[in-house]
């Protein structure tokens, strides 16, 4: 996790969403791309698990969560 | 404290977003959630276990009301009826070997199984297990009368038509493996004969 960075792989989807409600936008983004409901299928799991079981590229994902939970 | 959040409607994310808002805002004893998407009942309901809640769900109309308590403040009973247990049965006989053996014992079983009385909710028969919902069975006293305590007897209907006995079904209703597999995945715990 870079400096300045408020979220990390090691964070469940739905304390993502839930403390930071821009980085909802972000993971329907990848929903449409994977064609998977993140945010039904996976709220309990971690980052760093879902990226293991679905082929979506962790460090652009976490750079787009990051940039959305610091827009306030 | 009691709450009620409304959450028909609303995609997931939004009724477990509501949910725990709620009882983040402390001092709640008692939640109640109502969504209409199973997806949003059962992360709703994971999200209460986790956070040291029993829970309870009411289907009315096709909403489900989740009640939702503050572990330790369920009574024992009520969190012994919670209990939701499915049974899955592949066979007609009980056991590999003697089949007259394997019949006595089968029977026996459901009939033992009137002692788990209230927590037993779904029987599914698959396979040859489907002779023991049609006409001829042994057993369709023993089921007739668990179906008529509320237990679900379910026979699976690709099985009923492999044996010819899709017009001899005597007890309960036919279904299908996605039911099965969802009734089998979200039961509290499940037996398999």
């Amino acid at each position: 996790m870079s400096s300045g960075s408020v979220i990390s792989g090691k964070d469940q989807l739905l304390d993502i969403v839930y403390n930071y409600p821009r980085t909802e936008a972000v993971f329907r983004r990848y929903e449409e791309q994977t064609q998977v409901c993140l945010l039904c299928d996976y709220l309990f799991c971690t980052l760093e698990e879902v990226t293991r079981i679905i082929p979506l590229d962790h460090e652009e994902l976490l750079i787009e969560l990051n940039r959305a939970a610091q827009m306030g | 404290m009691s709450r009620i959040v409304d959450a028909r409607g609303l995609n997931c994310p939004e009724p477990v977003i509501m949910t725990k808002r709620a009882m983040d805002e402390g001092q709640v004893d008692r939640l109640v959630t109502i969504v209409d998407q199973t997806a949003a009942l059962e992360n709703v309901t994971k999200l209460a276990k986790s956070q040291g809640f029993e829970v309870e769900v009411e289907n009315k109309e096709g909403d489900y009301y989740i009640t939702m308590i503050r572990s330790g403040q369920m009574t024992a009973e009520a969190a012994d009826m919670q209990e939701d247990v499915a049974v899955l049965i592949t066979s007609r006989y009980l056991g590999q070997g003697n089949e007259e053996l394997g019949g006595i014992l089968m029977r026996s079983f459901l009939y033992t199984l009137n002692e788990l009385s209230g927590r037993v909710k779904n029987i599914i028969f698959m396979n040859s297990g489907v002779f023991l919902t049609t006409e001829g069975s042994e057993v369709l006293e023993i089921l007739q009368g668990l179906s008529r305590e509320g237990v679900k007897v379910l026979s699976c209907g690709t099985c009923l038509d492999f044996y010819g006995l899709k017009d001899k079904l005597a007890v309960g209703e036919i279904t299908n493996m996605y039911t099965a597999t969802e009734i089998l995945s979200r039961a509290s715990r499940s037996i398999t004969l």
